[in-house]
């Protein structure tokens, strides 16, 4: 099945649920001369693990923002869950931000929680009831084996459990989609494995997920699709 | 789809708002203070600009226009100037003394009788009808005066001009000083609030962006910062009421016991009521709302 549009295909209104995501002949620039994305049309399909690659500056982490509604695109439209993506719907925006997760190189965790208050405040700020947020977040901790550290602080956490944290905050409410910006960026090679498998365990669980990187290593260690940025144009590799 | 709750729950809330007043540190006090002064000018220039209000117009309601009525008139043109004088606009009550009675009361004033050498230069009375017109309101003194000098059969008319635009423009600067003053304070408020709120979310960049991202409402997000401002308003306009109250019991009591001031103390009353302080609570809020919508304009991210 191929995931990629080529540029250029106009794109056909997606029906049913097999699609997740969609970029549909979307242009970004940041006010330079070229544009960081060009053109770019790409379909997440449910179920499927996809890796993002590209150098730095290639233009991954915005498409990703343009994903998750933190960009919008200067052309083309983004559909999350078939539906079309305006990040000035706040209301709208929030309803699909809910049915995703993301996670970042910089694992984003706040200093002056605990790490069961860090995975918490994703249900928090949704309004779960207590009892609920408690019992999530217990499950989430077991899935990334954290449990021990609930009310251990970030700052005491190596780089590989504070990015397990972040991957459990980003699972705690049961998203349908895993967008994970260079997980492994800022952990040395044996810890970026361990994300690597423990993102590809949650995938078998049924989680789509698009994980972003530079290091190509990475992407032979599991065979998955690969998506590959290159001068603002989306190529898609053949399975390594 | 997920579940959305609209506004956030207190579990939500109240550490939230905990959290970011202990972030503000001592800028919370700061705001407080300004909201504070700002709101005790207020009430003190208020309730120096009433006090005076109720002097002017209790002095005005004593200010009478007296006209003097032409002494050749008919019984009927009388009148017919009695009915016209009483349906003037803005009269409150008229008292028509005839040159007959007015005659006697002078006599009378004088302690002479009308046989004695005094007033016997007078062939016949001198004196024409006189009529004592109060007003309804102080504002309409003059243009009364204007329009019973109007009338035909009125010779002249006279009341405390000068007196009364002196004491009213007294009035005037008091009110407007208060205004001026109260509202460059409110700009200095808002803007001191907004400044701290501004760096409170600069410090939340990331947990906004975390909140944003895990699917948080702008509601959710900015609803603990409302209610932080509204907080540091709400106290500014308590504090001001609790030192504003305090100051006029002591400035009360102090007029109480200065002699030359007695009657004064005794008539005016200074004290700052439980009115005032809602209201000065109420204005505080509204302040602090006001900074925050101005504060979010201008820092809160937006996609790009």
């Amino acid at each position: 099945m191929t995931a990629v549009t080529p540029v250029g295909t106009p794109c056909e209104p997606t029906s049913g649920g097999a699609i997740i995501a969609e970029l549909c002949q979307v242009t970004k620039s940041f006010g330079g001369s070229l544009p960081c994305l060009h053109r770019v049309s790409l379909q997440l399909r449910r179920g499927e693990f996809y890796f993002l690659t590209g150098a730095s500056g290639s233009g991954k982490s915005t498409l990703l923002k343009l994903l998750c509604g933190q960009l919008q695109p200067d052309q083309g439209t983004v559909r999350l869950f078939g539906e079309e993506v305006n990040p000035q719907q706040d209301w709208r925006m929030a309803q699909l931000r809910q049915r995703m997760g993301v996670i970042f190189q910089d694992f984003k965790l706040l200093g002056d929680r605990s790490v069961a208050e860090n995975v918490a405040f994703a249900l928090l700020v949704r309004g779960t009831p207590k009892a609920e947020i408690q019992q999530r977040v217990q499950t989430a901790l077991k899935l990334v084996s954290l449990s021990h550290k609930a009310s251990a602080y970030p700052q005491s956490l190596s780089g590989g459990e504070q990015q397990r944290v972040s991957i459990a905050r980003a699972i705690v409410g049961g998203p349908e989609l895993l967008l994970a910006d260079e997980p492994t960026g800022n952990l040395d090679p044996q810890t970026s494995q361990q994300i690597l498998a423990l993102l590809h365990r949650l995938h078998q669980r049924g989680l789509t997920v698009l994980f972003t990187t530079h290091d190509l290593a990475l992407t032979r260690l599991v065979s998955h699709r690969i998506l590959h940025l290159h001068h603002g144009k989306l190529e898609s590799l053949p399975y390594p | 789809m997920a579940n959305l709750s609209p506004f956030p729950t207190l579990d939500f809330l109240i550490p939230e708002v905990r959290r970011s007043l202990w972030r503000g540190g001592w800028l919370n006090g700061a705001a407080v203070i300004a909201v504070a002064v700002t709101l005790f000018i207020f009430g003190w220039g208020w309730q120096v600009s009433q006090l005076l209000g109720t002097g002017v117009e209790s002095l005005g309601n004593r200010l009478e226009i007296t006209a003097y009525v032409s002494s050749n008139l008919s019984a009927t043109q009388v009148a017919a100037l009695k009915e016209q004088l009483a349906a003037l606009p803005g009269v409150a009550d008229f008292t028509w003394i005839d040159r007959d009675r007015a005659w006697a009361e002078l006599q009378a004033d004088l302690g002479l009788k009308s046989e004695q050498s005094g007033l016997q230069l007078f062939d016949t009375n001198p004196l024409s009808d006189e009529v004592k017109i109060r007003a309804q309101s102080l504002e309409q003194v003059a243009s009364l005066a204007h329009q019973i000098a109007q009338k035909e059969g009125i010779e002249s008319v006279q009341y405390l001009e000068r007196a009364l635009a002196g004491l009213q423009s007294v009035q005037r600067v008091v009110r407007g000083v208060t205004l001026i003053l109260v509202l460059l304070l409110s700009l200095t408020v808002v803007a001191l609030v907004s400044a701290i709120l501004r760096l409170i979310i600069l410090v939340r960049q990331a947990e906004i962006e975390i909140m944003t991202l895990v699917g948080a409402t702008q509601t959710w997000i900015y609803t603990p910062l409302f209610i932080q401002a509204a907080s540091l308003g709400g106290g500014g306009g308590l504090l001001a009421w609790i030192v504003g109250w305090g100051s006029s019991q002591q400035l009360q009591q102090w007029l109480a016991q200065q002699t030359s001031f007695r009657a004064f103390a005794s008539n005016a009353s200074l004290e700052w009521s439980a009115g005032l302080g809602i209201f000065l609570i109420v204005v505080g809020v509204i302040l602090g709302l006001v900074s925050t919508r101005l504060a979010l304009q201008t820092t809160a991210p937006m996609p790009k």
